[in-house]
């Protein structure tokens, strides 16, 4: 089969060793690649991960390309990692963009293991078969961007692509992400901490290969094509304004989150829209490798932050701003940049943040608690200060923060949990529960926690297809078939920003297809994406996963949203049980929702319908 | 006659050189007549900003809310804009990478 390496890397942190598995053909049909390959993996690799502490050795760290990588398939260079999640105890999962990705499998490889945990801390170097395990104690303590120049500069060589944690990650902090070229992350789920556990501090990687296709012709056409109508209307909002165009359209529904998910509208909203960031504050528009869009809006902040530089995304700047109630563009840019060179989650961060801050403006946290941190909505220095102690679990504050919200509002308590915006432990994106109920349905039932990757259920609220202020049984079935196609989209991996460019699933078939030379049709490879699914909720149910999991936080249905385009707005228990109802119904769940025996055998999981089925 | 409030996000806001503007109309109007109004106005197709050559909806390229509620776009002709409405047109949703 062509478009794999056909090979992944094993590397035994404890012992030093490495060796070499083969991905066979079967595999590859049915799991893709990317969440495909890693949902297969960690469920063999892990047989009991009730009984894994996420940041021990017994955990696993593993890495895994798709077949389109390094190929010149259109936004298809990514990579995804995978880990049981030491932020929400079940199936860790996170995906960066960038160059990594072609270049490891230019390298040869599909994907690396870690196992076990490094003596002192280390790196890996893989310069095409050459795979070395390299001392990294100099690096301990340095910033992603600071690993990532000295590691090129060790290897003398600027083509090395540096994959690495930060200060966070080593002090496994829960939030920690993985850096690699500067803006591009490994996100959610904590993995950074994973790698810090593991005293693993970076991957370097050079690859000089080809990646063979089965018919490079066929596929120089449909590319050709694809790159066109990236060119197009359905991506000019990613190419002009990139995601923060969101800030205004989601203040004018109601759904721009504003002091932690308490409103959804942000009276500051045009300070720190896309359109003035555009105009005041991007200096550079870069692009990953192999796309025709070009997304990534670098800012550099001005006045008494100037020299501060991140890559701002919708994400990032709701949480770090109206979350907070900050309204101003320096503050967030100085912010996402402690986030990215610390090496902590922006969403994450954001979001516990917010928290905090109604914390203490409710009398919740003291001052004594937050360190002496005046940590009133709106405050930017303190902000500022609050993400700094987070990233390096300084004082009390850093070191509650750290923990993540759900566990953070544990810790404190007095009702605080109540408004801890999470679900499984992940902490909600900037998507308003209450005015996107669609939304809210996909975002809880999602095997990561609160996540707005995994199904898209957010666009039929936004596009007026249905109420989005009510729910009912039929949007089991929205939500059921977008995590289908996110399943594919996610193991083939490509940029979820080129699924509008797609006509139909047929067009992801006959992509790998022209690459991989394994027949596949639209109907297999949505097959596939449902056994992708269902193999993830197998782990999460052997975590102890079920129905009473798959809840949005108790705000979403005790606290009516306050603003005028949606004033009184609230989810109703009863239709949201009906909801979720209907979403097993559509997974062939049991009401408690566990994947039934019948289900998964039907998906060729005879082994997970053994060890996790229970019966219709 | 009276006003409708015509607000413009995105790329709107090039095209139109302003943030908003009033449209006046009688007692009501669908919203298709209202961008056809208002393509007399600027002197450029705002229908094909949403609906493509065929009628197809433009989803993933844009967006109208009348009255904070997301417009479908599968049933413009549908929707009736009266004097004293607040119609706001931008680029859709981009999210999801």
């Amino acid at each position: 089969m062509k478009g794999y390496a056909g090979k992944y890397l094993t590397v035994d942190l404890t012992r030093g060793k490495t060796s070499i598995g083969r991905v066979e053909e079967s595999m590859a049909i049915n799991y893709i690649g990317g969440y495909g390959f890693g949902a297969r993996t960690l469920y063999d690799m892990l047989p009991n991960p009730a009984q894994i502490d996420p940041l021990s050795p017994e955990n696993v760290l593993i890495w895994w390309t798709g077949p389109l990588a390094g190929t010149i398939s259109t936004a298809g260079n990514k990579y995804s990692v995978f880990a049981k999640s030491p932020l929400t105890g079940i199936f860790g999962f996170g995906i960066s963009s960038g160059l990594f990705a072609s270049e490891l499998k230019s390298a040869g490889w599909d994907g690396i293991f870690f196992t076990g945990r490094s003596e002192k801390p280390s790196y890996l170097m893989i310069d095409d078969d050459n795979v070395e395990l390299r001392d990294a104690s100099h690096l301990w303590g340095r910033t992603t961007w600071e690993t990532e120049e000295m590691i090129k500069e060790e290897l003398g060589d600027e083509s090395f692509t540096v994959a690495s944690i930060g200060p966070a990650g080593e002090k496994m902090v829960r939030l920690a992400n993985i850096t690699n070229e500067r803006n591009r992350q490994v996100g959610r789920c904590g993995l950074g901490a994973v790698m810090g556990s593991k005293n693993l501090k970076a991957v370097a990687v050079r690859g000089t290969k080809d990646v063979e296709v089965f018919d490079i012709e066929g596929l120089v056409r449909f590319i050709a094509d694809l790159n066109e109508r990236c060119q197009g209307p359905a991506t000019e909002k990613y190419r002009i304004y990139g995601t923060p165009a969101n800030i205004l359209v989601h203040n004018k529904l109601g759904c721009l989150p504003s002091y932690n998910f308490q409103r959804g509208t942000f009276e500051y909203a045009e300070e720190v829209s896309g359109e003035m960031m555009l105009k005041t504050h991007v200096k550079k528009i870069i692009a990953c490798a192999g796309c025709p869009i070009a997304c990534d809006h670098v800012n550099q902040a001005r006045e008494a932050y100037e020299g501060a530089t991140s890559s701002v995304d919708y994400e990032s700047l709701a949480l770090l701003g109206p979350n907070c109630g900050i309204g101003n563009l320096d503050i967030i840019t100085k912010a996402v940049e402690i986030c990215d060179t610390l090496g902590v989650d922006t969403i994450s961060a954001g979001n516990v943040i917010g928290w905090a801050m109604e914390c203490y403006e409710k009398g919740i946290l003291s001052k004594d608690e937050t360190d002496g941190i005046d940590l009133r909505f709106g405050n930017g220095e303190a902000l500022l200060e609050a993400l700094k102690r987070l990233c390096l679990k300084e004082g009390k504050l850093g070191s509650l923060l750290a923990e993540g919200v759900r566990r953070a509002s544990q810790i404190v308590g007095r009702g605080s949990e109540k408004f801890a915006m999470h679900c499984k432990g992940l902490e909600w994106a900037a998507y308003e529960l209450r005015s996107l109920q669609t939304s809210t349905l996909g975002f809880a039932v999602s095997n990561r926690g609160a996540d707005y990757l995994r199904s898209g259920s957010y666009q039929v609220d936004v596009k007026g297809q249905v109420d989005r202020l009510r729910l009912d049984r039929s949007r089991g079935k929205i939500v059921y078939d977008g995590e289908n196609i996110y399943a594919i989209i996610d193991s083939l991996i490509i940029c979820k920003f080129t699924r509008g460019i797609f006509k139909s699933v047929d067009e992801f078939a006959k992509l790998y297809t022209l690459v991989t030379g394994l027949s596949m049709t639209g109907d297999q490879i949505i097959k596939a994406g449902e056994r992708i699914h269902n193999l993830a909720r197998c782990f999460n149910v052997k975590c102890g996963i079920s129905r009473k999991d798959d809840y949005p936080p108790p705000r979403a249905f005790e606290d009516p949203l306050p603003d005028d385009v949606v004033k009184g707005a609230v989810i109703k228990r009863e239709e949201y049980d009906e909801a979720l109802d209907g979403y097993y119904e559509c997974r062939g769940w049991s009401r408690d929702g566990i994947p039934t025996k019948r289900k998964l055998l039907e998906l060729g999981l005879n082994k997970e319908a053994e060890e996790v089925g229970v019966e219709a | 006659m009276g006003e409708v409030q015509v607000e413009f996000i995105g790329r709107f806001r090039e095209l139109f050189k302003s943030k908003n503007t009033i449209i006046e109309v009688g007692s009501e109007i669908s919203l298709l007549s209202l961008l056809k109004k208002l393509s007399e106005k600027a002197g450029f197709d705002v229908v094909s900003h949403f609906l493509g050559s065929s009628g197809e909806p433009m989803e993933e390229y844009s967006l109208i809310i009348l009255n904070g509620k997301a417009v479908n776009l599968r049933r413009l002709s549908e929707y009736v804009v009266k004097p004293g409405d607040r119609v706001v047109l931008s680029p859709s949703v981009a999210g999801g990478g």
